[in-house]
C-alpha cells in the first residue's frame, strides 16, 4: 500500500489527470499482487506454521491428535488449515497414533500424529514401538515445555527424546528455530526411506511461538543404491531343484506385490508368508501355501523341510516366523532386504542382494530367461464346522475382495492368519512385532479413513483396552464392523497355561459381565450378540447394509484353541514359552 | 570371542553418544572401555569403543551403529595395524622418610615411562600412558605401595599408516 501511494504522488507530477485514473488502478493491482507474492519471502512465520506449510508441502491431508498446553499453538495453525488438513481427534493419544499407524499401513503414506507434552507424550510409546517393530512409517510432533524451562521437572515435562529413543527409527528435538523447516524435512524423508519406521519431534513451546522466514525448502526424494549379486542370485535360482519363496513386510513397504507375482509366473515356486507378509501374494493362487512360522498348521513347515533354496524377500527371520533354527539347516538361504543390518542377523545367508525390492525383483524379471516347474501341489483343505473357520468362510465370501481387515492380538489374530484369504496387498493390519493387544480400534479407525470397507477382528480382552475409540468412528461418521471373539479370557496365554502349567488359569479366565452390543450402542453403533453360525450370518449381512458402524459380541468356547504346527519336534515348549 | 576396536565418527550433538551407548545396551553387545572427544572438524566427534565379539557379532555391531542417523563411519581398527593408548593418573601415598619405597617406585616410573605430575612429604602423583597391558603391569606393580586414587581413561585408538578413518563426502 505505501509502494502503491508513493507512486501515486510522483505520477501525478508527470502524467496529466485523465490517464492517471487508468494508470492508478493499474499500479493498484500490480502493488498489491507483489505484496501478496512476496509476503511469503519478506515477512517471518511462527515455528507452528512453518509446521503446518511443510505439511501441505508432503501433501498430507490427515493428521492424528490430541490437543494439550505445550501443543496449543501448532494447534492454533492446523485449525486455520482446517479446510485443507482433515484433524482426528481421538479418545486418547494411544488411540490417536494407533490410528495414524493403521492409516500409514492401509495407505503407504506417512502417518502424522500430534500431542502434547508429559502423559500426552507417554501415552503415545507402546503406539510408537508398535509402528517401530513393523516398520510403518510415522511423523509424531509433541509439545514440550520452552527451552528454559526445559529439565526441572516441570508441569507436564517429560523428556520423550529419551523415552523414545529405543523405539523411533530417529528422534529430535528442536532447539533453534532455524533448524525446524530441515528437521521436519529431513524427518518426513527419514520415515519414508530404506526400511519406513517412526520419528518424533518434540517441539519446545517457544520455538513454536517464535517467528522466521519460512525457506520454502524442498522435500527430500528417496533413491537407492545399485543392487549387486544379480547374476550369482540368478544362478542360485536356476540351480535349485526345490525352491521355495518366503515374502515378508518387506514386499508391502517396498510395493512390490505386482513384481513378485511376475517372478512367480516363471518360478511357479511355493510361495509362504511372514505375518507381515501375508497380504504380499494372493492368498488365492494355487502356489500360495499360507503363513510360516509357529502357528501354521498347513503345508509350509513340511515344504521347508523339502526346499532346497528358500528366496527370502524382506524378511527378518523373527522368532515367530522361524522357531526352530534347525529345520533350515542345510538349506541355501538368499536373502533381498533394504535394510543391511537385517542381512545375516538371526541366521547366515549364502548370498545377499541389499536394494529396494520393488527394483530388484524388477530387475530379476528383466534378467530371468528361464521357467521352472512346479515341484509341489497344494493339497485341498479339509472341511471342518470349526466355529472361528466358518465366521472367516463367511466373511470371505460376504465382502469385496479389497476390504481390509483389521486385527487386535490372541487367538483370533492367529485365527484371522491361518482361515481368512487375502487377494491384495495391505488388507491385512495387525501388529505382528509388538503384538500389542488394543491396536485394533486405532487401526481399523486409520484404515477406515483410507479405504472405506474396514472390518476389525478382536478379542474380548484387547476389545476392552481400548474400546473408548468408539466415540471416534460415531464422531467422523466411519463404519468399522467390529467382531468380538468373545470366549471370556485372554484365550492364548490360558491355552499356554492348558498345555504347560496343568490347568493353573492364572488370571486369565475373566468370565466377564459385559454386554459389548450393549456398549455399541451407547455409542451409537449398532450391536449385536450371537452364538452360531446362523446367528452369525443374519447379524453380519445386517451390519454390511447398514450405513452405521456395529460390534458383533459373537460367543466362542474358551476351549477352542489355536493349531500349532505339527511337525515342531524337540523342545516345543521352549520355543512357544520363550516366543 | 576377541578384544574388538571400533573407531566411530559421530555429530558432534548433545545426545549422539546417548544413542550409541544405548544402541549397545539394547542389543546386547558389552562396552569394555569408552572414550570420546571432538575431532579436527568441530562438527564431528570421535568415540572409541573396545568390546569382545565374534565375527558375526562384529558384523551386527557395524550395520546397527551405520544405521543411526547421527552415525558418520564406523570402522574396525585391527590389532596388528592400530595403535591403541589409555592415559592413568594415580595418587600413591608414599611419605619422603620411607626412603627405599621412594626410590623404588620411582625406578617403575622410570622402567615405564611415566611422569611424575605432583609431589609432596605424602603423596606421589604419577601419570602413565601406553595399552591397556602396560597399565594393567603398572597398577599390579603399584599395589605393593599404598594406592590412594586412581582414574584411568577408555581406551583410544587410530589405525597406523594411510588408512583414515573419514566421513564420506
Amino acid at each position: 500500500m505505501i509502494i502503491h501511494f508513493s507512486f501515486f504522488y510522483l505520477l501525478n507530477y508527470i502524467i496529466p489527470k485523465s490517464e492517471l485514473q487508468q494508470i492508478n488502478i493499474l499500479t493498484l493491482l500490480f502493488c498489491s499482487f507483489m505484496i501478496l507474492s512476496l509476503k511469503g519471502v519478506c515477512m517471518k512465520v511462527s515455528g507452528a506454521k512453518i509446521l503446518i506449510e511443510v505439511l501441505k508441502k508432503h501433501n498430507v491431508d490427515t493428521v492424528f491428535g490430541y490437543p494439550g498446553g505445550s501443543i496449543i499453538n501448532v494447534y492454533d495453525e492446523l485449525y486455520k488449515e482446517r479446510k485443507h488438513i482433515k484433524h482426528i481427534l481421538t479418545s486418547s493419544e494411544q488411540g490417536a497414533c494407533h490410528s495414524a499407524d493403521g492409516y500409514a499401513r492401509a495407505s503407504g503414506k506417512v502417518g502424522v500424529v500430534f500431542s502434547t507434552s508429559g502423559p500426552g507424550a507417554t501415552n503415545l510409546t507402546t503406539a510408537i514401538a508398535a509402528a517401530y517393530l513393523d516398520s510403518s512409517p510415522l511423523v509424531i510432533f509433541t509439545g514440550n515445555l520452552p527451552r528454559n524451562e526445559i529439565g526441572k521437572d516441570a508441569f507436564q515435562e517429560v523428556d520423550i527424546q529419551g523415552v523414545t529413543m529405543p523405539i523411533t527409527k530417529h528422534n529430535y528435538i528442536v532447539t533453534d528455530i532455524e533448524n525446524l523447516e530441515n528437521i521436519i524435512i529431513e524427518a518426513f524423508y527419514l520415515a519414508k526411506c530404506g526400511r519406513p519406521g517412526p520419528i518424533l519431534i518434540d517441539l519446545p513451546k517457544d520455538i513454536q511461538e517464535q517467528k522466521t522466514f519460512y525457506k520454502n525448502i524442498l522435500p527430500l526424494t528417496v533413491a537407492y543404491n545399485k543392487p549387486e549379486n544379480l547374476s550369482e542370485a540368478i544362478t542360485l535360482i536356476k540351480k535349485s531343484k526345490y525352491p521355495l519363496i518366503l515374502a515378508g513386510g518387506g514386499i508391502i513397504s517396498s510395493n512390490a506385490y505386482e513384481e513378485l507375482a511376475l517372478l512367480n509366473e516363471k518360478l511357479k515356486a511355493p510361495v509362504s508368508a511372514t505375518m507381515m507378509g501375508l497380504t504380499a501374494y494372493d492368498n488365492y493362487n494355487e502356489f500360495f501355501i499360507g503363513m510360516m512360522g509357529a502357528y501354521n498348521f498347513n503345508a509350509s513347515n513340511s515344504i521347508l523341510k523339502q526346499c532346497d533354496l528358500i528366496i527370502a524377500l524382506g524378511v527378518r527371520f523373527s522368532n515367530k516366523t522361524l522357531p526352530d533354527k534347525k529345520i533350515i539347516s542345510g538349506k541355501i538361504i538368499l536373502q533381498i532386504d533394504v535394510d543391511p543390518s537385517e542381512i545375516d542377523k538371526t541366521l547366515n545367508s549364502h548370498l545377499s542382494i541389499i536394494g529396494d525390492l520393488k527394483e530388484v525383483l524388477n530387475l530379476l524379471n528383466n534378467r530371468i530367461d528361464f521357467f521352472k516347474e512346479p515341484w509341489f501341489k497344494r493339497s485341498e483343505e479339509p472341511a471342518t464346522d470349526f466355529l472361528p473357520k466358518q465366521i472367516f468362510d463367511k466373511i470371505n465370501k460376504a465382502v469385496p475382495k479389497n476390504t481390509v481387515l483389521v486385527t487386535d492380538v490372541g487367538k483370533h489374530q492367529l485365527w484371522t492368519t491361518q482361515y481368512y484369504k487375502f487377494k491384495y496387498p495391505r488388507t491385512l493390519i495387525t501388529s505382528g512385532g509388538l503384538g500389542a493387544m488394543g491396536f485394533g480400534m486405532g487401526g481399523a479407525i486409520g484404515s477406515c479413513l483410507f479405504n472405506k470397507t474396514t472390518i476389525l477382528i478382536t478379542g474380548d480382552g484387547s476389545f476392552l483396552m481400548n474400546l473408548n475409540e468408539l466415540s471416534t468412528l460415531k464422531r467422523y461418521k466411519l463404519k468399522v464392523i467390529v467382531i468380538v471373539f468373545n470366549n471370556k479370557s485372554l484365550g492364548l496365554v490360558k491355552q499356554w497355561q492348558n498345555l504347560y502349567f496343568k490347568r493353573r488359569y492364572a488370571y486369565t479366565d475373566i468370565k466377564n459381565k459385559i454386554d459389548f452390543a450393549k456398549i455399541a450402542r451407547g455409542f451409537y453403533c449398532d450391536g449385536y450378540k450371537v452364538k452360531e453360525i446362523g446367528e452369525f450370518d443374519k447379524a453380519f449381512n445386517s451390519a454390511l447394509n447398514s450405513k452405521n458402524s456395529a460390534v458383533i459380541d459373537v460367543n466362542i468356547d474358551s476351549d477352542l484353541s489355536v493349531s500349532i504346527g505339527h511337525d515342531i519336534e524337540n523342545d516345543i515348549s521352549d520355543i512357544i514359552l520363550r516366543g | 570371542m576377541e578384544k574388538t576396536v571400533l573407531g566411530i565418527l559421530v555429530n558432534n550433538e548433545s545426545g549422539v553418544l546417548n544413542r550409541v551407548t544405548s544402541l549397545f545396551s539394547r542389543r546386547g553387545f558389552n562396552i569394555d572401555s569408552l572414550s570420546v572427544g571432538e575431532t579436527e572438524n568441530n562438527k564431528l566427534s570421535r568415540i572409541t569403543i573396545t568390546t569382545l565379539a565374534d565375527d558375526n557379532i562384529k558384523k551386527q555391531i557395524v550395520k546397527q551403529l551405520e544405521k543411526l542417523v547421527d552415525v558418520k563411519k564406523v570402522q574396525i581398527l585391527e590389532n596388528q595395524h592400530s595403535v591403541l593408548r589409555e592415559l592413568l593418573l594415580v595418587k600413591v601415598a608414599l611419605p619422603a622418610s620411607n626412603r627405599l619405597f621412594r626410590s623404588e617406585v620411582m625406578e617403575a616410573i622410570n622402567v615405564f615411562r611415566g611422569k611424575v605430575i605432583d609431589m609432596s612429604p605424602e603423596f606421589i602423583l604419577i601419570e602413565v600412558t601406553g595399552t591397556g597391558s602396560k597399565i594393567d603391569a603398572f597398577i599390579e606393580y603399584l599395589k605393593k605401595y599404598n594406592i590412594c586414587e586412581l582414574c584411568r581413561t577408555g581406551a583410544t585408538a587410530i589405525e597406523r599408516g594411510a588408512k583414515i578413518l573419514k566421513e564420506e563426502v
